[in-house]
């Protein structure tokens, strides 16, 4: 009895836990963008050195 | 969808919340003054752009260094200063029980002699006596009752700081152990900010422009003058944005009906980026000479620190949607996106504001490098740069807190009406600052320099090739000037004429299953010291060098 109250438990607590995927998805989007304007910068001043 | 979305504003905002009648007179004149500014400054802003673009010619009573000057004191200190301040003294007054009786006080000299200083301020403008641009940076002296004028702002200011240190004091002596409410703390922040940024400019003003434009002193120390400037004039961004933060962390989730992300990532933002701004003033400099490569360095590592608390802020927020979404049934990777309340200006315009934030954060580190900038130093691409942080992510911001803030101080409500034409005015702001900004950031790498009215260079290929992008300068420009007369309208309509009733203060809760936050965020004293060491270690050699292998100086000019 003890053991399916835990598990139910589990079941509840997974099912309200969000798996933030989404969230890595477009903090990536944020690096991304981050690095590919440092890379064009560095593109132009090596371009204009 | 159009149909549901009144009835959920109602059911979202509309609750009975109270507001002190003299609380609420306080930040109904700081947000009125505000958005007068950002009605007159984006008229300047658009009379600026059309001349930028070689479509106006200003009349001869009328230069585009004074049109600059005005359009940049209207803005960046007007409307952010009395926006910020009305803002966070409703916070307080919400979230701490109403002001006490010496804080209304204070806030209104505060108002009065911020009033006063912006008049003497805008007189020597308008006699085109004070065209010095809103950096002011000397040698370019403007007429000394304009910097009097500064004076008197800053000690507006500074009021209100003080103010605000009794408020959350006296709180604090009255619910010892607890934490101060989220709001509350994050003006405990933007105050302290405030205060601290402060002092360096008044050095700057009071001990060396003044004496030096009323004849008193002969020269000026040109790099002393400008590292004290930007000491403040880095902190000054970074307070608006911690005063978009604030809504993005603690509203929004409430806007969206969701729950704050962990309190203590909250907090240790706030305190990151009290301890570590002043410093990042440095990267403005990154170019000037007279500073050794290893003060640079370091330099560069500490306005990149700010970039940290920024990356925690992303992760924080998009948590917030993703949760949320999810819990309203949201599906897939990211077709969870779609369960967000678009049609909620209230949220529209917030969301816009964080996604500018992304490739304006991303400029922003790119520029404090010292080879990446001299690409960009002193072009166009930093005005586009400048009105992504400050025109998309901190303004845009104001422009959704100011949809339920506005409302609730002036007991009305947010009608259907007012929501749908602020969603229209969040599009129209969005595609013109796309134009506007894109245009200065392109036109800036082709090499086109900020500062500068409209030039050919006698008929130069590389100038004439600027002219397509400073036409889309325009367009967005005019794109802009009818997004303010929009939300102008919104926020008189709001103020006076929308119908009674109360509007809910909205402040989102923790999630159920939250950690407790450590005692340890609510000593002000250690995190104030820490910052005066950080800028201690930050300013002290430069400053030091600047004084003791000083240049002749300079003697005032008058370049307009």
């Amino acid at each position: 009895m003890g053991a399916v109250k835990a598990n139910q438990n589990k079941k509840g607590s997974k099912e309200t836990e969000a798996p933030l995927k989404g969230t890595w998805v477009s903090v990536t989007v944020v690096g991304v963008v981050i690095v590919a304007t440092y890379l064009v910068l560095y593109g132009l001043y090596m371009a204009r050195i | 969808m159009a149909a549901a979305i009144p009835k959920k504003i109602m059911e979202t905002t509309n609750k009975a919340m109270g507001i002190s009648p003299e609380d609420a007179k306080i930040t109904k004149s700081y947000i009125f003054v505000a958005f007068m500014a950002l009605l007159i400054g984006g008229f300047l802003g658009l009379i600026q752009g059309l001349n930028r673009a070689g479509l106006l010619e200003l009349p001869s009573w009328l230069n585009y260094y004074q049109v600059l000057t005005a359009h940049g004191l209207l803005l960046i200190l007007v409307l952010t200063a009395f926006f910020t301040i009305g803002y966070f003294y409703a916070s307080l007054s919400h979230t701490l029980g109403g002001l006490l009786p010496k804080v209304r006080r204070i806030a209104w000299v505060g108002f009065w002699l911020k009033m006063v200083g912006f008049v003497l301020a805008v007189i020597p403008i308008l006699m085109n006596e004070a065209s010095v641009m809103y950096t002011f940076y000397p040698p370019m002296a403007a007429h000394p009752v304009f910097y009097l004028g500064l004076v008197f702002i800053v000690l507006g200011v500074w009021a209100c700081c003080i103010g605000s240190f009794i408020q959350v004091a006296n709180w604090r002596k009255n619910n010892k152990g607890q934490h101060v409410p989220i709001l509350a703390y994050f003006a405990t922040g933007v105050f302290v900010l405030l205060f601290f940024a402060l002092i360096p400019v008044a050095i700057e003003v009071l001990v060396m422009i003044l004496p030096w434009t009323l004849g008193w002193v002969e020269t000026i120390n040109v790099m002393v003058a400008r590292t004290l400037f930007w000491a403040f004039g880095h902190t000054l961004v970074n307070i608006w944005y911690l005063t978009a933060v604030s809504a993005w962390y603690v509203v929004v989730p409430k806007i969206i009906g969701g729950r704050r992300w962990s309190d203590l990532l909250t907090r240790v933002v706030i305190i990151a980026l009290v301890v570590m701004n002043i410093t990042g003033g440095f990267h403005h400099q990154i170019i000037d000479p007279g500073i050794n490569e290893l003060v640079k360095f370091m330099h560069v590592f500490m306005s990149l620190a700010i970039g940290f608390p920024s990356l925690m802020t992303a992760f924080a927020l998009f948590a917030v949607f993703e949760r949320t979404a999810r819990r309203k049934g949201g599906k897939g990777l990211i077709g969870w996106w779609r369960k967000m309340p678009w049609g909620d200006v209230r949220f529209l315009a917030p969301f816009i504001a964080m996604v500018a934030f992304i490739p304006a954060g991303a400029g922003g580190i790119a520029q404090s490098t010292n080879q990446l900038d001299q690409v960009v130093h002193n072009t166009m691409w930093i005005v586009g740069h400048f009105h992504l942080t400050l025109g998309m992510t901190v303004v845009m911001t104001f422009f959704g807190i100011s949809y339920w803030l506005v409302p609730y101080i002036s007991k009305r409500v947010l009608t259907p009406q007012i929501n749908k034409l602020g969603v229209i005015q969040t599009w129209i702001w969005t595609v013109g600052m796309i134009f506007m900004a894109g245009a200065m950031h392109w036109v800036g790498l082709l090499g086109s320099p900020r500062r500068t009215s409209y030039t050919t260079y006698g008929d130069h290929a590389t100038a004439l090739g600027w002219d397509p992008y400073l036409m889309c300068l325009a367009v967005g420009g005019t794109l802009l000037i009818i997004g303010v007369i929009l939300q102008v309208y919104a926020v008189i309509n709001m103020m006076f004429f929308a119908p009674k009733g109360e509007t809910e203060f909205p402040i989102a809760e923790e999630e159920d299953n939250a950690t407790k936050t450590p005692y340890w965020t609510e000593r002000w004293g250690i995190w104030v010291v820490v910052m005066l060491i950080v800028v201690a270690m930050a300013y002290v050699i430069p400053l030091t060098e600047f004084i003791v292998n000083a240049p002749p100086g300079s003697p005032p000019y008058k370049t307009w």
